[in-house]
């Protein structure tokens, strides 16, 4: 044996916990949200220093996440955006009163994932850090045969097998959906992440990993995510959550949708973004459902718009089914968010 | 026996760490492991045993503890984590909250209980009057697996009223008799609805269960389980295990090679594989070290020589016989195919009739395994005494088999063994055979001189399996125009997995069942069991029988479209009476089908409901027909079935011993009434002492639906005895005729005097005094000559059958497949209710596990003979959220047999729900699904089918 491992940082444990029973992991833990907290905590306004981002979206969206529509509008410099320290629970997220008044889509979503329990033990960045739930990775009795992809092996298991809970929008060599639902939620207002030592990434950048299939997210080894910013709400918008599952609670969904649409004062939509999580490896963006809602008045063509919700879609054989939930979702996070109340005007 | 010499090497401890805990208002102290969880700290390190551990990964919600007043999974918290926060946990409680799911009937098996409550109690500390949405809401991290939830909401609400809406949740406690409600006319007790004599025990975490027994010096053990579906086994090297500094004891196959099968007739089982491993999770050897973490390493350091050999993975490769799953039988044979039983019997003139129907059905159906899930794990603790005495602690809910066949197994004399069933954590038939872990946990016992247990993970759970048996069912059947059933035929092939369990039976029951409470003219069945290489099937409630109930009652439906006939009527008209025989000649002395179709009818509001709603709404009926208890014994023998011994003393309380397994059903409880009712005590001073081989009489457990029936008239027999020396003492005493003393609750009196009256426990000691002897009487239940006067015609056979009848409302939504079930109507006819809370949970629970296998449930492996979600994230048990709002109505049809009228209630009510789902389905969406479960996927596909039939070529 070598030296003593480095300890993997545990912030709530549910999926380190989960994976350690299965003989996935092993080796000492650094427990991140002891008596010193090693990541923030709290959620805080956060002010950018630099002007928000260009409308240029990450590259590691994927081709569905590089839309050029699919930006946010820069928000004016005086609004505050959120600071979601890396070690809020879900529960606290789910019920901030300045994300559920902002950001009602991602309040929604963080409040109907897992359980109760779940929600009160799991953290923001521990939910956008999971493994996936592919039963090729996860099993101790799959770990006598050839491991998968994610497990260090050379090829994804799922593919050839059992894939009816996987992806319908292959973006390969893993199916498995990404696991985290903030995630998707978070894409809609193209969230930043902020590592240790103060680097900023796109959000997208950390979902995937691209460079290394294997992998889940992109944050390097030994780093620790501190945070997740949100821009400002501008007044106006409204977003939502939907989820399409097999059963109502303590469930990763088939599909789920976060829609948020930017209305202008006269009433049509300045700007959209809709994200689906359960049907790729990584969260993705919907640029063709996003274009067609520019610039219509609020609550129209939104199902002409969610028709185009599955232009991605390469199913595997056996998901097929999911292009139908990936319309349905999309567009009932669209009916949700068109009637969901606006953000209100931040208070001086 | 003599003691073994201590281990040749030091065990390793793993370094650990102090910390300061509060638990429960007091400090405390404790050395364990950093990476122990708080779960693993409260039950193994303060004895906090009431905490349970159910999946120890976050899904179930059974170990939630309260941490600064929040329910918290302790699973998943490290203990040093916890800093100086208060943890409560159940034993810490008020017993407030407890109370009310005590007198609610919330609780069965208890298991999932103490976290149950943990999280109702935090909701409401803050909300104390909460809807029932909300009540949903925050129990849905608590899985349960016996109650439907129906009970555990009620006693919610019952909480929040009982602390009238903001009292203090920690109000001192207050005693509820067992039996609190009004008895059925005529009955001292019986019909009252009551808590269960052990329930509060459940509620406050006092009760024990086979994982919180922990013996001094006890070691743990740990199966090694193939990664293989098939393989020869050429050669395991287990020397580098042994050798591991904390491990006692090694073992396998080859030291018990007998074979052993809960069916006496078909022994193709081996503790651990010798020759062969025929499964994923098939045992190859066994380890007993310091602790579990050792354990688990000395399994990693076995080495076993697998020869991979292409499996056998669905019922056409199982067919086919492209490979031999058993090369031989259990005889020695050599076999040439895969075929474990075949069942081929006809009733009548099939064909003829077919072809003089007016309107005929034919279909194939397949119904998904799926499996049991109880919360709790299987779970053993052996101890092999110096004397050559075991005893073996196990979940199991068949002691007295469990009791044979270790006797067996294990070369010892029966009469130097003893088998006690803890409380246990739910079943439904997953515990109903011997299982690899408590052959090990004694052989290990003996090896290791020292108590050992076993503890299954929930993987090992899902892979010792023992459910539902996945079956395909070719399916004919054919009507008069005027409604009545002339034939039914249905060539059914099940898919068995590696080994016979109850096979011979599984195949029997898969046409034995089906021909009541709808009568037909004509039937044949065959039913072909064949072994894959898969988990072995077994039985899960309704054994064998649900699957081609789903398969008959969705084309009863059929015919009815035909006929044009509303499908209620199509079931009145072919509904047998009581006293009728079925066509396979079975004599079913009492039927409610009547009376259940006319009360779902009315309750759902079925005319001008059903056939009358937009799309994507609908109502669908079925019903159907069970057991009470399986009319011989698994091994022929003219013993009593069922045993009842009671003794009294004199401080007015009487004891039962009876060796029934109460597996949350409530049997215990059951026992106390039928002893109040014929001794005039009460029900709170019956002290029911059950399933230890040692101390109780022999029943032969919780199957087949027998307990109230078989078990109930045994205890009827012995009270009654009891009963009458009381009289005759009384009688003698008061210088009257036996005929002219009465018995109420709590006094007996003479019925010609008013106002002369002696308390019950006065009347004990008079007949104790009379008699000369402690006071004592016995009863049984012997073996009636009932069934078909042919080869298998024994099987199925029941003195009784209950009827059961479900409408169930639909929502499926077009768009994405996704059903809902809005509402399920149920009329269950269990004879005489002898407590109707209890029977409403058996019917609940029912109605809740036959939803979950409509919709979610399957239990489905890959190419590799991996399971497909081995875990309760994976394996979707419905939740608080989704279980639908059930509305059960009690039918008593008095049967002439049972004791009291007495019959079954906690399987025959999970049979109707799943073709009811189908049926409303296609009331909503005019689709007909013949597969399960109903997942989104494939609705959808039959919705589009649909659509692209009707759309213009």
């Amino acid at each position: 044996m070598s030296a003593a491992p480095t300890p993997t940082p545990r912030a709530g444990g549910t999926d380190l916990m989960d994976r350690r029973r299965h003989g996935r992991h092993s080796g000492p833990l650094l427990d991140l949200l002891g008596v010193a907290p090693a990541v923030p905590v709290e959620i805080t306004p956060w002010a950018p220093v630099l002007p928000a981002p260009a409308p240029a979206t990450p590259a590691a969206g994927g081709p569905a996440g590089s839309a050029p529509v699919a930006a946010a509008p820069p928000a004016p410099p005086a609004r505050m955006g959120l600071r979601i320290g890396a070690g809020v629970r879900i529960d606290a997220l789910a019920h901030h009163p300045a994300v559920r008044a902002g950001f009602g889509g991602l309040a929604a979503a963080a409040g109907g994932l897992g359980t109760p329990q779940i929600r009160a033990q799991a953290t923001v960045g521990g939910n956008l850090l999971q493994e996936v739930r592919c039963p090729y990775f996860r099993e101790g009795l799959a770990a006598g045969h050839t491991p998968c992809l994610k497990a260090g092996g050379a090829a994804c298991h799922a593919r050839g097998g059992d894939h009816l809970f996987h992806a319908c929008v292959d973006l390969g060599p893993c199916v498995a959906p990404h696991p985290s639902t903030l995630a998707a939620a978070l894409l809609c207002w193209d969230a930043e992440v902020e590592l240790d030592g103060d680097e900023v990434w796109p959000l997208a950048r950390l979902l995937g990993a691209e460079a290394d299939p294997r992998r889940t997210h992109a944050l390097p080894a030994g780093r620790l995510l501190r945070a997740v910013r949100l821009p400002a709400a501008a007044p106006g918008d409204r977003s939502a959550y939907a989820r399409a599952a097999n059963r109502g609670r303590s469930e990763w969904p088939l599909v789920e949708a976060c829609a948020r649409l930017s209305v202008d004062p006269d009433g049509k939509v300045r700007a959209a973004a809709v994200a689906l999580g359960g049907v790729a490896n990584r969260p993705i963006r919907l640029p063709e459902v996003e274009a067609a809602l520019v610039g219509r008045p609020l609550g129209a063509g939104l199902a002409e718009a969610a028709a185009r919700a599955d232009a991605a879609a390469r199913p595997l054989p056996m998901t097929g089914y999911k292009r139908g939930l990936m319309v349905g979702c999309a567009l009932d996070a669209l009916e949700r968010a068109a009637a969901a109340p606006p953000a209100p005007e931040q208070p001086a | 026996m003599t003691q073994p010499a201590a281990p040749t090497s030091a065990p390793a401890r793993r370094p650990q760490r102090v910390l300061t805990l509060q638990v429960n208002g007091e400090p405390v102290e404790v050395a364990a492991p950093s990476t122990w969880t708080l779960l693993e700290v409260l039950r193994y390190k303060l004895g906090l045993t009431g905490t349970k551990q159910g999946c120890d990964k976050g899904d179930c919600g059974a170990c939630t503890v309260l941490v600064d007043g929040q329910p918290v999974l302790s699973c998943c918290t490290l203990a040093a984590t916890v800093g100086d926060k208060a943890v409560t946990t159940i034993e810490g409680l008020p017993i407030r909250v407890g109370r009310a799911f005590d007198i609610a009937g919330a609780l069965q098996c208890g298991f999932c209980q103490p976290g149950m409550i943990c999280s109702a109690h935090a909701l409401l500390s803050h909300k104390p009057d909460p809807s029932v949405s909300e009540i949903r809401a925050a129990l849905s991290g608590n899985l349960c697996r016996c109650t439907g939830y129906t009970k555990i909401i009620e006693a919610v609400q019952l909480a929040a009223k009982d602390l009238g809406g903001h009292a203090d949740l920690s109000t001192s406690e207050l005693r509820t008799p067992v039996a609190y409600g009004p008895p059925a006319e005529g009955f001292l007790v019986l019909g009252a609805r009551g808590r269960k004599a052990d329930s509060i025990h459940k509620a406050t975490g006092a009760a024990i269960y086979a994982d919180d027994i922990s013996l001094p010096r006890m070691a743990h053990g740990r199966i090694l389980r193939s990664p293989h579906p098939h393989a020869r086994i050429r050669r395991i090297d287990t020397r580098a295990a042994a050798a591991l500094p904390g491990v006692f004891a090694v073992m396998t196959g080859a030291e018990l090679p007998e074979t052993f099968c809960v069916i006496p007739w078909t022994p193709d089982e081996n503790v651990l594989c010798i020759d062969k491993v025929r499964y994923v999770g098939d045992g190859v050897a066994a380890v007993a070290a310091i602790d579990e973490e050792t354990a688990i390493r000395a399994c990693d350091l076995i080495e076993v020589d697998y020869e991979i050999l292409p499996p056998v993975l669905d019922l056409d490769a199982a067919e086919a016989a492209t490979a031999l799953v058993h090369e031989r039988d259990w005889k020695g044979r050599p076999r040439v195919d895969n075929l474990c039983k075949d069942v081929d019997l006809a009733f009548g003139e099939v064909e003829p009739a077919l072809e003089g129907a007016a309107v005929t059905h034919g279909a194939t159906y397949f119904y998904e395994g799926n499996t049991h899930a109880a919360i709790e794990p299987h779970c053993a603790v052996a101890r092999w005494s110096p004397d050559g005495k075991l005893t073996v602690w196990s979940s199991t809910q068949v002691p007295h088999y469990l009791h044979r066949e270790l006797g067996k197994v294990l070369g010892v004399p029966t009469s130097e063994i003893r088998v006690i069933q803890p409380a246990l954590g739910g079943a439904f038939g997953g515990k109903s055979e011997p299982f690899d872990l408590e052959f090990c946990a004694a052989w290990l016992s003996r090896k290791a001189g020292r108590p050992v247990k076993i503890l299954y993970t929930r993987e090992e759970v899902f892979y010792s399996h023992r459910g539902r048996h996945p079956m395909e069912m070719k399916l004919r059947m054919g009507a008069a125009a005027d409604g009545r059933l002339l034939a039914v035929d249905n060539d059914i092939r099940i898919d068995g997995g590696g080994y016979h369990s109850f096979g011979m039976i599984t195949s029997y029951y898969a046409g034995q069942i089906l021909t009541g409470p709808v009568r037909m003219d004509h039937y044949h069945f065959r039913a072909r069991r064949f072994y894959t290489n898969k988990p072995c099937c077994g039985p899960k409630r309704g054994h064998g029988s649900v699957q081609p109930r789903f398969a008959f009652e969705c084309g009863l439906d059929e015919l009815a479209e035909k006929l044009g006939m509303d499908p209620m009527d199509i079931r009145r008209k072919n509904a047998m009476g009581s006293g009728e025989r079925t066509v396979n000649g079975q004599l079913v002395p009492s039927t409610g089908l009547a009376a259940c179709l006319d009360a779902v009818e009315k309750a759902s509001g079925w005319k001008g409901r059903w056939g009358q709603q937009p799309r994507g709404r609908g109502l669908g009926v079925a019903c159907s027909m069970y057991i009470s208890g399986t009319a011989y014994p698994i091994y022929p023998n003219e013993m009593p079935q069922s045993g009842v011994q009671l003794l009294a003393d004199r401080s007015g309380r009487i004891t039962v011993l009876c060796g029934a397994s109460d597996i949350g059903q409530g049997s215990d409880g059951m026992l106390a009434y039928v002893v109040a009712e014929e001794t005039g005590i009460l029900p709170d001073d019956v002290a029911v002492h059950s399933a230890d081989t040692e101390l109780t009489p022999v029943d032969l457990g919780a199957y087949s639906s027998r307990v109230t029936y078989m078990v109930g008239t045994a205890a009827q027999e012995a009270a009654r005895a009891m009963g009458a020396e009381m009289r005759a003492a009384l009688a003698a005493h008061w210088e009257i005729p036996a005929d002219q003393v009465g018995k109420s609750l709590g006094f007996w009196f003479d019925k010609a005097e008013s106002g002369r009256q002696m308390d019950t426990k006065a009347v004990l000691q008079l007949a104790e005094a009379r008699a000369g002897t402690p006071l004592a009487a016995s009863g049984g239940y012997r073996t009636r000559k009932v069934g078909g006067a042919y080869r298998g015609g024994t099987i199925g056979a029941s003195p009784a059958y209950s009827t059961t009848a479900h409408v169930v409302e639909v929502e499926v939504d077009v768009e994405t497949g996704i059903v809902k079930v809005l509402n399920v109507w149920v009329a269950h006819d269990c004879g005489r209710a002898i407590n109707p809370v209890l029977v409403e949970g058996q019917v609940e629970g029912s109605v809740y596990m036959g939803y979950a296998e409509a919709l979610m449930e399957a239990q489905t492996f890959d190419e590799r003979g991996l399971h497909s979600g081995p875990n309760l994230l994976d394996y979707r048990i419905p939740t608080s959220i989704e279980t639908p709002a059930i509305f059960t109505k009690i039918i008593e049809t008095i049967d002439p047999g049972g004791p009291y009228g007495a019959k079954e209630a906690g399987e025959g009510p999970l049979h109707p729900i799943i073709p009811a789902i189908a049926n409303a389905i296609w009331d909503a969406v005019g689709v007909r699904l013949r597969t399960l479960p109903f997942t989104p996927d494939r609705v959808l596909a039959a919705i589009r089918a649909q659509g692209a039939a009707a759309a213009p070529a």
